[in-house]
């Protein structure tokens, strides 16, 4: 009996021991992967981390989550295979069915969240200095303004939310006007260049600078001052209408850009120099997106998905012949143009080009640390799966010193760079009535990669701007957008997709390796655009969730 | 009395037990007897018996059976010699001369009855005149019945056999009876015991003990915190013992139970050696959240119930009904319980159970043949208006396979599995105890390989057990468990949906390898699945040491009150995971026409191209406090069973990430031998705990009437401080109508009638935690969309994330549970029968908006306590167990049926009645209605479609009559992969040592879509049945590419996944029931032929009915991306000594 007692004595103890005190020991715990409100919006650290995240919200490349970028929706590309591609390029887009284009919506409202919590809570910030805090407002602020930039240019007007709602907040809201969303850009653009730098330390290449300010806003009042939003033209009202004539501020913007010491047009005497401008930093960049190879994966550097296959590229983006024809010779003729020297036998189609046409395309016969074989039977870029290629692939931000097999590539992404100032300054001149100047514009671009002046004015003069465009800033996410801003996108974008179908024949016309090399074009797609595509649905489940009125036609 | 040796066709002989006696005793047996008669009948009687080389007894039964003869004898007769009779048309003394000559056996003959003795011995006949009219000696017995632990047995029931006479043990176990015939025997029963009959031959003091039955009424499960008698259960709880899942082994628990128990919804969904991916439910869907059950095993709630040992296993229970609410916010989705063995006092116990076996896949995809791929493919391009991509010429050579370079016929999906692929689980225990110290101590190997080509792929498991009681103190008694396991699956680095995506993603016209053997380079990066399916892409290697210890300790305070004790256990439970994952990449081929050469390429996928490693190790800790006060008495009539409990809980969790690349050698793959540049570390920890308080009262009266409460108070640390506790009771009764006097007139046809009731309110608090603060978290860098890099030296910026809106309301989700059921055994238990009522109400279930808060606003939703479920649905299980002779069989069947109806939840604004949720149940899926295909332009123009169809596309229906076909014409079909119903039908037959058992199991009101709209191959059925001008009223739509606008999930995709499967067939012979090997040296030596999966009846060609649905992959197609389902095949041998 008396062990019994001892043994009991020390399990009462231990219970005791239990018991004392352990319920809040137990239950107070606080998590330990994740800060608190208190930890971020007090360490200036922290706060910049916060503001890190945002960047990745102005996306990457290509549409969406994705790896289809905008060329392929537009008369400048094909995809390989993506169906979901075809779907768009046939005018069958609904709300419900919207490819790769469904998430941007939701994407682009999850950063301007992101954006409205950092600007509502950085004033709280104590031991910063106001500058540290200004510079990150000024980054955030040109941000969620490229966001909303990115939405209206797709949607129309959108719901403009510059404040992060709360769990019990009523969340109906409808959509705010086109001018409006326009006007509060501007404000905010012109607000974040006075808080940003012109320029930042190496190491922080790739954040917000006065210069993106700017250039943005001339992106935003060149489109805004387009003929889409004209009220004239369908569809029109306040979610799609622009009233006031901005192009000066437009030009100013663009101007203000191009006398900014930071930024030189690189100088051009071969196609590889040209080449070179969209492979390494340099100051005609305005503004990137860093890519590393130690960073991120294969599929998101545009080089992998892109580059040819023999090389371990997927070959997504296929330039089309509407666009090769479109690139003159290098004495300044269209190809068509009497006396432009070309010549359409298979040895010679390629020669005497614009050299922009070297730098951004691949070819049958052109050399990709080997010369690549478009032809059938056997040659490697069409006997693969998908066989869809149009006889052409992408060389323009290719990277031919990425080892594929082992890197993901480190070509920036541009957003904006100092040629499209040049000819935005170039439209918004000749908008105003200032042909001259616009002319010396497009021609600056022009001689840089040696070909001669253009002359023109008037309506023609507007094409050769247009046609300028294309060519200067091709594969660069701007045609798709050009073609709608001037309503051209029913001529453009209603034209089939022309490849050019390489074969070795025999003397027969059978298919023979050792044959002589000939080509035919071929339809690859047929398309359709139809004018509801001058924006896209606003998708169906958010439709079913809110108050929001559908775009017209969808 | 007479018959029992003169029946017919036995020849009864005295045996051990009568030697003794004289033949005398016997005769006097024989009333028929009534006079002294001549020998005439024998002289009178003819007989013919040609036999040779015959025992002795053979003889004499021949004779028997010709003649109205009943022989006699004792032992001293050696009936088993050899002898031969040739003799026609006799007299049995010819032949009784003939068959004992040159023995020591006389005859002797009276009437009918003849008497075989030693010639030493005389016999009388007279004397057995005198004998037969007196009354049988009758004699006084007496005894003292105990059980196997030596305690006194009151109360043991004691009747002469074939009589009303008889009489019960006193408090000492004791009895006596008087006036028992001589050749009487006793039948002793008593509640929860094996009911035994012991002849009492000339004894006049038999002791018995009796052992407890080990099925039936009395049988003990496990209940939440305790142990009950299945006739005193008031709540619904299945259970099943270690015994029978030692029969139906698996590669995981979890399978075993399928189809074992009513009231589990169990789908094996195929998955990979050693993370199989099994689905179990509790009653079906309760919540819109985790309807996952909790686990408990022994005692402690524990992950890992899949990879117990069965052979380690005493009992699992499950608790479906408020029975369960005893483990309060955790328990609404049911709890499993699972006892493991212990020792039994006794002699040491050894048992051995291995078992060899292969697995094979259950359903291979019939998938296009290259010229059938040609063909659909040239057919894709016209309907898109593009040229046909393959020539007649190319056609006939994929057709003829004379061109196997250029024109190859591959079957992926055959190429990447190999038929059979082995399993082997061996599992060695030992068991015993002495007065003081009880053990179970086991070992357990599971070895199961991949079903890859390559062969690579394999999953060990090693298990010990050791479970150990001692007696330390008159008072106490001291266990110490202990659970050791070693996981190890190391399988190709390439994930099994990426390598099934690739076998889809290819084309037949591919090669998987050339005909000179080297792998061909597929595109997107060449991820080649016959490639990526082994070691040569680089390995996952996940060694899981897990590591689960309890001691626990009972102490009697019946020295302070008669009942009392303490009970209480500690847990600590380790589990430390090392993940490695190398990677690197192989060089693939691609045939070049031009310079007939074979190019070689690099695989991309599924490495970057680099040689890489990265190690992840994972250790969570749990440690588990649990002590309670308990107290049982029986004051008359009255039973009382109580307890007090406290317990809590903590667990830690941390991880610790490393990553290099560019391996400086093949042969070193370690961390220090990679470079330094692009090298990651990481790593992060996380806390929880929890503090219960509960108690449990029951009492019966006189077993009759029985009631439990239960309440429980839990306290969490998900929750914010106000909400942090809950308290969850329940109350379960029992009306045990068998037991009313006015029952007793048909005892014999209902032994057994019960009637359950029971009312619980249970939480599931299955969610995120911390949800009630603002959480910030640091960006992912392997999520490619985060990563945000600057510099013209590029450098990577780290980013912090807020990820959730807070909830400060939030707490768990509550269940109101009511079930009616009763429990019956007809015929002593030959039948038995259980019904189960139930109807949960579910509420605050815990939600996110998702439906109705804008994108707009991308609030990072948190959980809300919103959502409203009921659920209802009924369990029945019959058994019948019967002999005939040696003959032993049961059958038995369970079924369980249950739906779900959403009362509330988060709905888009003015969504349509035909996809609405509420009203309907909770597993639903969203498609289209189709009605058929298109057949002709007349008709795609005369009904509203997507714009673009044609001929051969699906027509779905317009069903809001806008006159075109978009979401808004989307239907919620209420139902799911998740079957409203599943049953098992199990049936077994023994005879002397052979047995065989079958499992059926089988489900209803299930459905499979299938969709293939991803680019790649297809099934054969979509070319056969396709669509074409010339073949219209086709099944399948005209042929698609991947990506297919037109193919939108839709009623036409949809397939009833109901099916009854031979889950498990055992045909076991047991050498020694047989009689073949002495038992004295083994109790059992079992060999045993098994096979899972063997027959399947259901409505699916080419895929299992069990396949898994993922509903986010409905525009790319569901193409069943997962590791397969397999039949096993296996044979083993089960010993105890």
């Amino acid at each position: 009996m008396n062990n019994l007692n001892k043994t009991l004595l020390v399990i009462s103890a231990l219970l005791v021991l239990i018991f004392t005190g352990c319920e809040e020991q137990v239950l107070d715990k606080t998590p330990r992967d994740v800060f608190s409100e208190v930890d971020v919006w007090s360490n200036i650290d922290l706060a910049k981390k916060f503001r890190n995240a945002i960047y990745p919200g102005l996306g990457y490349w290509a549409v969406g989550n994705y790896i289809t970028t905008y060329a392929m929706y537009s008369d400048e590309a094909k995809v390989g295979e993506d169906l979901r591609v075809y779907y768009f390029n046939r005018g069958e887009i609904t709300s419900d069915y919207m490819g790769r284009f469904e998430p941007i919506w939701r994407l682009r409202y999850q950063y301007i969240r992101k954006a409205n919590i950092f600007l509502s809570r950085i004033d709280e910030l104590e031991g910063a200095s106001e500058e540290e805090i200004n510079i990150m407002k000024g980054e955030v602020k040109c941000i969620r303004a490229r966001l909303y930039f990115d939405l209206i240019k797709l949607f129309g007007g959108v719901p403009l939310i510059t404040e992060a709602f709360e769990l019990d907040d009523d969340f109906m809201v409808t959509r705010n006007s086109y001018e409006e969303i326009v006007e509060w850009i501007v404000k905010e653009l012109d607000e974040a260049k006075e808080m940003v730098p012109a320029e930042w330390p190496s190491s922080d290449w790739g954040r917000v600078t006065k210069g993106a300010c700017l250039a943005t806003k001339s992106d935003v009042l060149l489109h805004a001052n387009s003929k889409l939003h004209d009220p004239d033209t369908e569809p029109n009202g306040p979610l799609f209408d622009y009233t006031k004539n901005t192009w000066q501020d437009c030009a100013d913007a663009a101007k203000a850009v191009i006398d900014m010491p930071q930024y030189q047009l690189q100088p051009v005497s071969t196609w590889q120099d040209y080449h070179k401008i969209f492979i390494e930093p340099n100051s005609e960049m305005i503004f990137t997106k860093v890519y590393h190879n130690n960073y991120g994966v294969a599929s998101r550097a545009i080089t992998g998905p892109n580059a040819p296959i023999k090389d371990g590229g997927w070959g997504e983006l296929c330039p089309l012949q509407n666009l090769v024809d479109e690139f003159e010779m290098n004495n300044g003729k269209r190809i068509y143009e009497e006396g432009s020297g070309y010549d359409p036998s298979p040895e010679k189609i390629y020669e005497n080009r614009d050299l922009r046409f070297y730098a951004n395309i691949l070819y049958q016969g052109s050399v990709w640390k080997t010369p690549l074989e478009f032809y059938h039977p056997g040659g490697i870029e069409v006997s693969t799966p998908p066989w869809t290629i149009p006889g052409y692939e992408l060389r323009k931000f290719m990277d031919e010193t990425t080892n594929l097999w082992q890197e993901t590539g480190d070509t920036p992404w541009i957003w904006l760079r100092l040629a499209a100032m040049y000819l935005n300054y170039a439209e918004a001149q000749y908008e105003l009535g200032n042909e001259d100047e616009a002319r010396e514009y497009v021609n600056i671009i022009r001689n840089r990669v040696g070909l001669p002046d253009i002359e023109s004015s008037g309506e023609e003069l507007f094409q050769d701007i247009q046609h300028e465009r294309r060519i200067e800033l091709c594969f660069e996410n701007h045609r798709f957008f050009d073609v709608r801003r001037w309503m051209i996108a029913g001529e453009t974008d209603n034209e089939d997709a022309i490849g050019i179908v390489w074969k070795k024949l025999d003397a027969n016309g059978n298919l023979d390796p050792n044959g002589e090399l000939n080509y035919e074009f071929q339809i690859f797609q047929e398309r359709t655009f139809h004018d509801r595509m001058y924006y896209l649905p606003i998708p169906v489940s958010e439709i079913n969730k809110s108050d929001l009125e559908q775009n017209p036609d969808y | 009395m007479k018959n029992w040796w003169l029946y017919h066709g036995h020849l009864p002989w005295v045996n051990e037990n009568l030697r003794k006696m004289k033949l005398t005793v016997i005769f006097l047996c024989i009333s028929a007897v009534t006079s002294l008669a001549s020998v005439g009948y024998a002289q009178s009687t003819r007989l013919t018996v040609v036999m040779k080389n015959a025992k002795v007894i053979n003889i004499l039964n021949e004779i028997e059976n010709q003649s109205e003869f009943k022989f006699f004898f004792s032992n001293d007769v050696d009936v088993e010699r050899t002898a031969t009779i040739e003799k026609k048309n006799a007299d049995v003394f010819e032949i009784l001369d003939v068959l004992f000559k040159g023995t020591n056996i006389k005859y002797e003959v009276y009437d009918r009855q003849i008497a075989l003795l030693e010639k030493s011995d005389s016999y009388d006949f007279r004397d057995f005149a005198e004998f037969q009219n007196q009354p049988a000696q009758q004699r006084a017995i007496s005894g003292r019945v105990t059980d196997t632990s030596g305690q006194p047995l009151p109360g043991v029931t004691i009747v002469i056999k074939g009589t009303t006479q008889g009489t019960i043990t006193d408090i000492d176990g004791k009895y006596s009876l008087i006036n028992v015939p001589p050749d009487a025997t006793l039948v002793f029963s008593f509640v929860g015991m094996q009911t035994r009959e012991v002849a009492i031959s000339n004894q006049n003091s038999i002791d018995i003990i009796m052992e407890e039955e080990t099925i039936g009424l009395d049988e003990v499960v496990a209940i939440g915190y305790g142990v009950k008698e299945k006739g005193q259960l008031t709540g619904s709880v299945a259970n099943v013992g270690g015994e029978k899942l030692t029969q139906i082994r698996t590669s995981d628990l979890t399978k075993s139970l399928q189809g074992v128990m009513p009231g589990l919804i169990i789908n094996d969904r195929g998955g990979m050696p050693g993370s199989e991916d099994v689905e179990i439910l509790i009653r079906g869907t309760h919540t819109l959240g985790d309807n996952s059950p909790l686990f408990v095993i022994d005692g402690v709630p524990r992950s890992g119930f899949g990879q117990l040992s069965p052979d380690d296993i005493e009992d699992i229970s499950v608790l479906k009904d408020a029975s369960a609410a005893i483990y309060g916010a955790r328990a609404a989705n049911g709890v499993i319980i699972v006892r493991t063995k212990r020792g039994k006092s006794g002699e040491l116990r050894l048992n051995l159970n291995s078992d060899y076996g292969v697995n094979t896949l259950t359903r291979l995809p019939e998938l296009m043949d290259s010229w059938q791929w040609a063909v659909y493919q040239n057919e894709v391009e016209e309907g898109y208006g593009r040229v046909p991509r393959y020539s007649e010429e190319d056609i006939q050579k994929y057709k003829s396979g004379s061109h196997p370079l250029t024109h190859p016929n591959t079957d992926f999906y055959a190429a990447t599995f190999r038929e059979f692929a082995p399993q082997t689980h061996h599992n060695l225990s030992a068991s015993g105890g002495a007065e003081n110290i009880k053990y179970f101590i086991s070992g357990d190997y599971l070895g199961k390989e991949s079903q890859y080509s390559s062969r690579d792929g394999k999953y060990n498991q090693y298990q010990l057990r050791s479970n150990i009681d001692a007696q330390v103190h008159k008072y106490l008694n001291i266990g110490m468990d202990l659970n050791l396991r070693l996981q190890d699956e190391k399988m190709p680095s390439e994930p099994i949906s990426n390598i099934i995506h690739r076998v889809w993603f290819n084309y037949p016209i591919e090669h998987a390898f050339y005909p000179n053997g080297l792998p061909y380079y597929t595109r997107e990066g060449g991820g080649n699945p016959v490639v990526t399916n082994s070691f040569d892409i680089g390995w996952n290697e996940a060694i899981d040491k897990i590591i689960q210890t309890k001691l626990s300790f009972d102490l009697n305070l019946d020295w302070v009150t008669e009942g009392l004790g303490i009970i209480g256990y500690a847990a600590y439970d380790y589990d430390i995971m090392n993940n490695t994952t190398h990677m690197k990449p192989v060089t693939l081929y691609r045939y070049n026409q031009n310079t007939q050469e074979y190019d070689p390429m690099m695989n991309t996928v599924p490495s970057d191209g680099n040689v890489s490693l990265s190690k992840r190790n994972n250790v969570s800790r749990n440690d588990l406090y649990h002590v309670r006060v308990t107290y049982d008495h029986t004051f008359g009539d009255h039973n009382i069973s109580a307890f007090a409990a406290y317990e809590q809980s903590e667990s830690e969790y941390e991880y610790i990430y490393a990553y290099r690349k560019n391996l400086f050698s093949a042969s070193k793959v370690e961390l220090f031998a990679g470079e330094e540049d692009g090298r990651i570390v990481n790593g992060s920890s996380s806390v929880g705990g929890r503090v219960n308080y509960f108690g449990y009262l029951s009492y019966d009266y006189m077993r009759k009437y029985m009631i439990d409460f239960t309440i429980r108070h839990d306290g969490s640390f998900n929750f914010p401080k106000n909400k942090r506790f809950g308290t969850f009771p329940a109350v379960t009764a029992g009306w045990n109508i068998s037991k009313e006097p006015f029952m007793s007139g048909i005892t014999g046809l209902i032994d057994n009638l019960k009637l359950r009731i029971s009312y619980g309110e249970m939480g599931n608090d299955r969610i995120p935690g911390y949800q009630y603060l603002t959480k910030y978290g640091l960006l992912a860098m392997s999520n490619w969309y985060n990563v945000f890099i600057t510099g013209l030296d590029p450098v990577y910026n780290a980013g912090m994330d807020i990820t959730n809106v807070p909830n400060s309301n939030i707490t768990w989700e509550i269940s109101k549970t009511m079930n009616y059921g009763f429990d019956a055994d007809f015929w002593k238990g030959k039948l038995s029968l259980s019904f189960d009522y139930f109807n949960e109400k579910r509420r605050g279930i815990l939600i996110q908006r998702n439906e109705s808060v804008p994108d707009y606003t991308a609030l990072e939703l948190p959980d809300e306590n919103l959502g409203k479920v009921d659920n209802s649905g009924v369990e029945i299980v019959a058994s019948h167990n019967n002999s005939f002779g040696d003959i032993l069989y049961n059958i038995g069947g369970n079924f369980t049926f249950n739906r779900s109806k959403i009362i509330f939840m988060d709905e888009p604004k003015d969504i349509p009645d035909y996809r609405q949720k509420e009203g309907h149940p909770v597993n639903s899926i969203v498609a289209y209605n189709a009605d058929g295909i298109f057949n002709d332009w007349e008709e795609v123009n005369s009904y509203p479609h997507l714009s673009g169809a044609q001929p051969g596309d699906i027509k779905y229906i317009d069903m809001n009559d806008d006159g075109k076909i978009d979401d808004a014409d989307l239907v919620r079909h209420y139902t799911s992969t998740t079957p409203e119903i599943q049953f098992g039908l199990t049936a077994g037959i023994q005879y002397k040592g052979i047995g065989l058992n079958a499992l059926f199991q089988g489900q209803a009101n299930a459905t499979a879509p299938l969709m293939f709209n991803d680019s790649g191959t297809k099934p054969e059925y979509l070319f056969t049945g396709r669509w074409t001008e010339e073949n219209k009223d086709a099944s399948h739509p005209r042929p698609f590419a991947g990506f297919d606008g037109y193919q939108r999930l839709s009623t036409y995709h949809f397939n009833n996944a109901s099916y009854i499967r031979l889950k498990n067939l055992e045909l076991s012979y047991d050498l020694c029931s047989a009689g073949l090997i002495s038992d004295n040296l083994f109790k059992q030596f079992r060999i045993y032929l098994r096979g899972r999966n063997l027959w399947t009846l259901d409505y699916l060609k080419y895929f299992d009915p069990e396949v898994p649905f993922n509903a986010s992959e409905t525009t790319r197609g569901n193409r069943a991306k997962y590791y397969p389902q397999t039949i096993t095949y296996s044979v083993g041998v089960n010993i105890t000594m």
